[in-house]
């Protein structure tokens, strides 16, 4: 007997669906060792994807369609049902509206959990400091006190190269920045690293334990135009430039 | 509007053009008149608040309209022309009926765009004075010349669509006529960009705020986003004036009352979806390009757009762009239901689901996925310790690189739907083009691995070779495609008009999904400025200058679009009874 395709459908979706909810836990254990099922967000995107999928593979060609619509066309639109589709019409009216209003439920109740301070990556600059522009010109006199600074400073941790390998680098964790790398000061505009030189680790937002290094407060050690004279030297000597307007 | 046709005479046309001037005219004595009014009895003030909607989000749904419209009144003459020179060039008929019923639509729509452009500068000089005082100071001069180009556009605009009829045998003059119209249509994108572009990226002035000196007016008009956005803005209005059209199509097929009716609508839609797609493919890169040039202004910014605040609305984009792609393939495979031969190439069409639906679900899985508590615990924070890897650039470039390759092929099989290449090389040809596209495969999906194994600085450089490979492959492919299947045998005429009514809906969600992207993607755009008007130079100190909640804005975006598609409706229906009075009157 041929199977329906309306029946291949639901098992093709069903299939997907129960490896999207319990299968991608036990593959990032064995990959990973950590038994992360996926987030409901995204096993709801994934679903619907199937879902769509499927129904474009059955709705581009007419006679698939109609055979694909056929056993509902027959359940719903049955002239003369006999008693007992009719009961299962009407159960379905009446099952279909609860589901929904069960699913509704689940994602509007409440849920009383203490909160966490989850990693982040990309730390916005404050407001504050948007319009914050250097104000000293590029001379070499600024350059070599900023050098001087950087060496009294900077150098134990960063290193006297800028290579991020300091005296005191391998002790720290996270390890200094190494303004050699093009991922570093080369990515950023002048006044985030001032930013960060002024405000240091506990200068960050939430969302970013994992950042959260040992590089201290500068605001009240050192000026501000002694901050943009280090900030100088930084880009100088490490060969990269402020990554800004062209 | 009266129709070309019923009044057949030049002294009917410039009477027609000489009404759109008058009409344009009114329209701004009334916005002067109204500003200098209601002005007398206001008090002076930085800002004043609109009853009872924020001003903000009234200034956001009016400018987003006038922007919509304008997109389209700008976008549809590019194609119109191009249709209207193809027709002259191929002695065609039908292109230049087509070209002619996209400029009835246009014309409707001018009136609307201008309505709403008066609503706009109204509500500007009404409810935030102090800014529009910061750009009279840089851009005074400019608005002469933007109201001298506008009348301009008018004159050509109505003057094109009114001699339509009249110069049918003088077509150089008319096509000329066409020429104008999109210089001056250019000329106002430049301009008006130029304004946003300044708001984001401000340059060649000095000071802050309103006490403000202009060093440079060019180069504030001439900012760093101005060129990105000229570029990204001309071809999305090409992308969004297709796929409107295309739902004025599908509105058509779908009233239509004979079979002759729908194979011409059909053909239309079909049309105007093909302009939509092929406008839509090189956008990413535009895209990319704008991306760049504020990350260049602002690291600030950039963090904020891609990685800060606004990344989940990307998130939503990724989901938009992936569904289109599904749309676009799903109307193709129904159109070459309608193409003798076409079930030939049915047994492709599993493959080329499963390659975009993969590549969809990676496009839109996010690297910080939005989880419960419960589940950042599991995962140890917002990332999947596996699929998080697909939230990385190096996996969104290769999925994205594999729909537009797929995309590509299955509209390479829709064309050879009911044609047989009767060349003796075309084994050969096959040959070599299965071989081009298995190549590419393997540089666009081993540089998407690779990426993994090189520095971020590294594998961001590598989504150039990747584009650079599908590009190379679509145009070597056409190479070898187009003298293969000359003089091709035929299996059939394509049979216009047998599409089934849900193709049409792929046309009006094309359509609808276009503009939700405008949209959300303006807003964008506009949210990452923050709280400034000018970024960085004039601070925007009124009670609504927080970033909305993304439920508030997409809200917001999805009432615009509505709006927008119900008045759009309006065009529709005016234009239909319009052709149908016409066809009464011939």
């Amino acid at each position: 007997m041929r199977v329906p395709s309306l029946i291949w459908a639901i098992l093709v979706f069903v299939l997907l669906t129960l490896f999207f909810e319990v299968g991608i836990a036990p593959i990032a254990e064995l990959l990973t060792g950590t038994a992360a099922p996926l987030p409901s967000s995204l096993a709801r995107m994934y679903e619907a994807m199937t879902a769509v999928a499927i129904l474009l593979y059955f709705s581009y060609r007419e006679d698939s369609w109609v055979e694909f619509l056929q056993p509902l066309n027959d359940f719903v639109r049955d002239p003369r049902p006999s008693p007992t589709k009719r009961r299962l019409q009407v159960a379905l009216l009446i099952v279909l509206p609860l589901f929904a209003g069960w699913v509704t439920f689940r994602q509007s109740v409440a849920v009383l959990e203490p909160p966490i301070d989850p990693p982040g990556i990309h730390f916005n600059l404050p407001n504050r400091y948007i319009s914050v522009r250097n104000p000293l010109p590029w001379t070499e006199e600024n350059i070599s006190e900023g050098g001087a600074l950087f060496t009294k400073y900077c150098a134990m941790c960063h290193g006297d190269t800028l290579d991020g390998n300091g005296l005191f680098a391998r002790a720290l964790q996270p390890r200094p920045a190494n303004f050699r790398d093009s991922g570093t000061i080369a990515q950023l505009d002048e006044n985030y690293v001032f930013w960060r030189i002024k405000e240091g680790a506990p200068g960050l937002p939430a969302g970013t334990i994992g950042y959260r290094s040992a590089m201290p407060i500068w605001d009240g050690v050192l000026t501000e135009t002694e901050i943009w004279k280090i900030i100088m030297y930084e880009y100088t000597n490490a060969g990269v430039k402020p990554a800004k307007r062209e | 509007m009266a129709n070309p046709s019923n009044d057949f005479s030049w002294a009917a046309a410039l009477a027609g053009v000489r009404n759109g001037i008058v009409k344009i005219s009114i329209l701004l004595v009334v916005v002067y008149a109204v500003i200098s009014l209601v002005g007398l009895f206001l008090e002076p003030a930085d800002y004043r608040q609109f009853p009872l909607i924020e001003s903000r989000v009234i200034i956001w749904c009016i400018a987003q309209g006038h922007l919509m419209f304008g997109a389209f009144v700008l976008g549809v003459p590019i194609f119109v022309l191009i249709a209207e020179i193809i027709g002259v060039a191929s002695k065609s008929e039908q292109y230049d009926r087509m070209a002619k019923e996209f400029t009835r639509l246009l014309a409707m729509s001018y009136t609307l765009t201008a309505f709403l452009g008066g609503l706009l500068l109204i509500g500007l000089m009404l409810l935030y004075p102090r800014f529009v005082i910061h750009m009279r100071t840089v851009f005074e001069p400019t608005w002469f010349w933007y109201l001298a180009i506008i009348f301009m556009e008018v004159f050509f605009a109505y003057l094109y669509w009114y001699s339509w009829d009249l110069l049918k045998n003088r077509k150089g003059l008319h096509i000329f006529i066409g020429v104008m119209v999109n210089l001056f249509g250019l000329a106002i994108l430049l301009m008006t960009n130029a304004w946003t572009g300044y708001m984001m990226t401000p340059e060649g002035v000095e000071g802050r705020d309103i006490a403000i000196t202009v060093t440079d007016r060019l180069q504030a008009f001439t900012n760093y986003t101005w060129i990105p956005l000229n570029i990204h803005r001309f071809i999305a209005n090409v992308c969004f004036g297709g796929a409107i059209v295309g739902a004025y199509a599908a509105f058509r097929f779908l009233c239509a009352e004979s079979d002759e009716e729908r194979a011409r609508f059909d053909w239309m839609g079909y049309v105007g979806s093909f302009i939509a797609v092929s406008a839509f493919i090189p956008l990413p890169f535009a895209g990319y390009y704008f991306g760049m040039e504020i990350y260049h202004y602002s690291q600030q910014m950039g963090v904020s757009m891609m990685g800060g605040s606004f990344a989940q609305l990307w998130y939503l984009q990724a989901i938009l762009i992936g569904a289109l792609f599904l749309g676009i393939n799903l109307y193709l495979w129904l159109g070459m239901n309608r193409i003798p031969g076409g079930e030939r190439y049915r047994k492709f069409q599993i493959a080329i689901l499963v390659v975009i639906a993969t590549g969809f679900a990676v496009w839109a899985t996010p690297h910080s996925i939005s989880a419960t508590v419960a589940e950042m615990r599991a995962m140890g924070g917002t990332h999947h310790p596996k699929l998080g890897v697909l939230g990385l650039m190096s996996a969104k470039n290769t999925a994205v690189n594999m729909m537009i390759l797929a995309t590509f092929l299955n509209f390479m099989l829709y064309r050879r739907g009911n044609m047989v290449a009767t060349t003796r090389w075309s084994m050969a040809g096959k040959t070599a083009q299965l071989v081009g596209i298995l190549a590419t495969v393997g540089i666009v999906v081993g540089y998407g691995i690779y990426g993994y194994f090189v520095p971020i600085g590294v594998s961001v450089g590598f989504s150039v070779y990747m584009v650079l490979a599908v590009l190379g492959c679509i145009f070597l492919f056409l190479l070898i495609e187009f003298p293969m299947y000359k003089g091709a045998r035929s299996l059939g005429e394509i049979q216009w008009g047998k599409m089934p009514e849900r193709s049409q809906y792929v046309l009006f969600f094309l359509a609808v999904s276009f503009t939700w992207l405008m949209g959300l993607m303006g807003y964008i755009r506009s949210g990452i400025r923050q709280y400034w008007h000018v970024y960085g130079v004039m601070q925007d100190t009124s009670t609504g200058a927080f970033t909305p909640t993304h439920g508030f804005a997409t809200g917001v975006v999805s009432v615009i679009v509505f709006v927008f598609f119900l008045l759009i409706a309006m065009v529709f229906a005016l234009a239909m009874r319009s052709e149908r009075k016409e066809q009464r009157a011939s």
